[in-house]
């Protein structure tokens, strides 16, 4: 059974899982139009991480399958 | 869910883990606007390999595009638009621990090398693979791309760089130097490159050593 563990939807510059979870921020990124309708979904935002943007997310107490 | 927005020259990281050792980034294709995906695991006997989209999927920039990298046991899956794309085989599917509890994207584990230009509309993690994906990476398990891995894998030599060109199982793949273990299809391919044909199938099974009809 999977079991998702992260689900980001890069909406914002600040992002998380929908329960809140393991949250981050994109520094140096901008919210811009999204694919739209897709196979996965509707996603009518995105960030732009232009030249320099990013993010880093700290995963401690995340419990993953390494196999 | 990624979009490239300008030429890619060099390594563009999508996302990277120190939790678990996983890559996913973008790098230079035939042309700075065919960009490769590239999905690689730290694996602790083979080191940091895994699947390219190299020779197999024409990316462009400007483009919306999903990819998933897949590890089940001793395989990675690269998948773009839900369609599995390729694999690479390890002999020993063991991965490194992680060396952190950090995901990046849009960068490298140092948080300045490899940025990403572009667009990221969604990242997801699971733990487990879900029923169908599974059962498409399962199915690549008896290609010849899997066994040649595999027993590459196993002689130490990567299937990565600016090598020595051959062509097996209809795609470019690249050599440090002859492998022992294939050196009959790497000799004829270096000849006359060959397409993934009924014909070539056995010269694969003779060079692995092993036919993928024998195995489970």
């Amino acid at each position: 059974m999977a079991q998702l563990l992260l689900d980001y939807r890069f909406t914002a510059t600040d992002f998380a899982n929908p329960d809140d979870t393991f949250s981050g921020s994109f520094t140096n990124a901008a919210v811009t139009q999204g694919p739209g309708e897709t196979a996965l979904g509707a996603f009518d935002r995105a960030v732009d991480l232009g030249a320099t943007g990013k993010a880093q997310c700290r995963l401690g107490g995340l419990s993953f399958d390494d196999r | 869910m990624f979009q490239a927005k300008r030429p890619i020259q060099s390594r563009q990281n999508l996302a990277e883990s120190t939790a678990l050792p996983f890559a996913i980034f973008l790098d230079k294709g035939t042309r700075s606007d065919r960009p490769v995906l590239v999905a690689t695991v730290g694996n602790k006997a083979a080191g940091w390999a895994g699947p390219t989209s190299q020779f197999r999927l024409a990316l462009k920039t400007g483009q919306w595009y999903s990819t998933t990298l897949v590890y089940d046991m001793d395989t990675a899956a690269l998948f773009v638009d839900d369609a599995i794309v390729t694999v690479h085989a390890f002999p020993d599917g063991r991965l490194n621990a992680g060396r952190g509890q950090d995901l990046f994207l849009g960068t490298w584990v140092d948080g300045r090398r490899h940025h990403f230009n572009g667009k990221l509309a969604l990242f997801q993690w699971y733990s487990g693979i879900p029923e169908d994906v599974e059962s498409r990476l399962d199915e690549r398990r008896s290609h010849p791309e899997w066994f040649i891995y595999m027993r590459t894998s196993s002689a130490g030599l990567r299937w990565e760089g600016r090598r020595r060109p051959c062509h097996l199982t209809g795609t470019w793949v690249h050599t440090s130097k002859p492998i022992n273990v294939a050196a009959s299809c790497i000799t004829t391919a270096w000849t006359r490159p060959l397409k993934y044909t009924e014909r070539f199938m056995p010269n694969i099974s003779a060079c692995a050593g092993v036919h993928p009809s024998a195995t489970s």
